[in-house]
């Protein structure tokens, strides 16, 4: 006797069963098969192109994520907000102190090394006081001794070796995406997080084949400034020993794989998040919010998102320094976001 | 490696590491060491603290086993490695030794008419 579900259905144990999960995994290792292959061979014109394109336009993704998540009235959340907002804009302005400054003769190699050290460690600790609001607010009980374990062993790293430590930001900012679509697949799309689970064990994959087919490659030429700079961003200076090749490749393929999570993946597993929904964003739609803040920061952030793409077709290298002077923000903004959804 | 006769200029012959100086490795400096060695300690004491007062270790008895282990395993590599010597590749004579500073200036080499041997002689960083 059929069921009703073979009949609606169709006859699945005949063929394969194409359902989202497996359409969403498949599409996913395909095109990061594919853009490792592209990245790996063409990693300085992939760097420049993936900048141009998204960099810009993922911030704006971010935002409009970020802000429709931002409840209409703090309540018991206030102090955790309050430390969020508190240390990004800290942290973003010490950062771009040291930027000003950099070139400057006064900033030797220790100077650089022993900031370097400061800002790491105020990150940890700016984390840590998040989370443990987070968990407050939450009324979970937490081991805060095992984690402010944790976070002195990785704040005595960043005194041993704080380059190396700053340059793993780098290389682990990616990540957050991921870890931020996992949480939000976890909330709206379930059915869909196994799968999730294999596309994100594959990148470790897709790395190891990269390293191993990259390893050897000679270093990427820095006859002119852009290519120098694209370098020394993945590390190039600090770990002479590995291909600048590998290196270059490894951060832009991590970094395609975060701005196609912003663009397409959190929109297309958070219907909420879909960017011309504006409906869903309490602060804007809500009397009780900032509607015309919001609409304000939305049309600043349309406007700096074109100009930057003026920018870069005008002086691609200026703009360049510029775009990621200013991409700290929203490096740290990501964070306080996370700890929320955990 | 080529070796080239250069004019050394107020460079003294001396040992192949500098005994002691302003110029380090600036990734990895004295005071960073220290705040990273207190740090450490400090995480490995609240990381030995929680693991004894967590619920899953069954027995005091194991838990001060776990930890005398621990003490040990850690001490044995430190005794182990403390006396690490510089990178491989700084431990021959090659154009490599320049780039971990502990060399600066210009080389000096010495023939002499009475036998075959040169004298390379590196200054030390000051």
């Amino acid at each position: 006797m059929v069921s009703s579900n073979e009949v609606a259905h169709g006859n699945d144990s005949a063929g394969l069963r194409l359902d989202g999960a497996t359409l969403f995994a498949a599409t996913f290792l395909g095109c990061a098969v594919v853009a490792a292959v592209a990245i790996g061979s063409f990693p300085l014109q992939a760097s420049i192109a993936t900048i141009f394109l998204f960099a810009g336009l993922h911030n704006w993704f971010e935002f409009r994520y970020f802000v429709g998540r931002m409840p209409l009235r703090w309540g018991r959340s206030t102090p955790f907000y309050s430390v969020a907002i508190g240390g990004v804009l800290t942290l973003a302005g010490l950062y771009w102190v040291a930027y000003a400054a950099s070139g400057n003769w006064l900033w030797s190699n220790d100077e650089w090394s022993l900031f370097a050290s400061v800002w790491n460690t105020l990150l940890i600790a700016w984390l840590v006081a998040l989370y443990c609001l987070r968990k407050r607010n939450a009324k979970v009980e937490h081991p805060w001794l095992l984690y402010l374990s944790v976070a002195l062993l990785l704040t005595s790293l960043t005194w041993f070796a704080p380059l190396y430590c700053s340059l793993a930001l780098v290389f682990i900012h990616p990540f957050i995406a991921m870890w931020f679509l996992e949480r939000q697949i976890r909330r709206t799309k379930k059915e869909w997080l196994h799968a999730y689970h294999l596309c994100m064990a594959a990148v470790p994959l897709m790395l190891l084949v990269l390293a191993a087919c990259l390893s050897r490659q000679p270093n990427l030429p820095e006859d002119s400034q852009l290519f120098w700079k694209i370098s020394q961003h993945a590390g190039s200076q600090l770990l002479p020993h590995i291909s600048s090749h590998l290196l270059v490749a490894t951060h832009v393929f991590l970094e395609t794989i975060h701005y196609f999570v912003w663009l397409l993946l959190i929109p297309l597993v958070d219907r909420r998040s879909i960017p011309w929904r504006f409906s869903e964003i309490p602060l804007l739609s809500n009397r009780r919010g900032l509607p015309k803040l919001v609409a304000t920061v939305f049309s600043v952030g349309t406007l700096a998102a074109l100009a930057l793409w003026i920018g870069f077709t005008v002086d691609y290298s200026t703009t360049r320094d510029i775009y990621f002077a200013a991409a700290i923000l929203h490096v740290l903004a990501e964070f306080p976001f996370l700890i929320k959804m955990l | 490696a080529v070796i080239r006769a250069l004019q050394a200029d107020g460079a003294k012959p001396g040992a192949f590491f500098p005994s002691s100086g302003n110029d380090r490795p600036s990734i990895v400096n004295r005071t960073g060491t220290i705040i990273g060695g207190v740090l450490l300690t400090l995480a490995a004491m609240l990381g030995g603290l929680w693991f004894i007062r967590s619920r899953k270790v069954s027995t005091p008895n194991l838990a001060a086993l776990t930890v005398l282990l621990l003490i040990s395993g850690v001490g044995t590599a430190s005794w182990v490695y403390a006396n690490a010597g510089p990178p491989p590749e700084a431990r021959s004579l090659t154009s490599k030794i320049l780039k971990y500073g502990f060399v600066t200036g210009e080389l000096q080499v010495e023939t002499t008419n009475d036998s075959d041997d040169i004298k390379l002689i590196l200054p030390v960083a000051k």
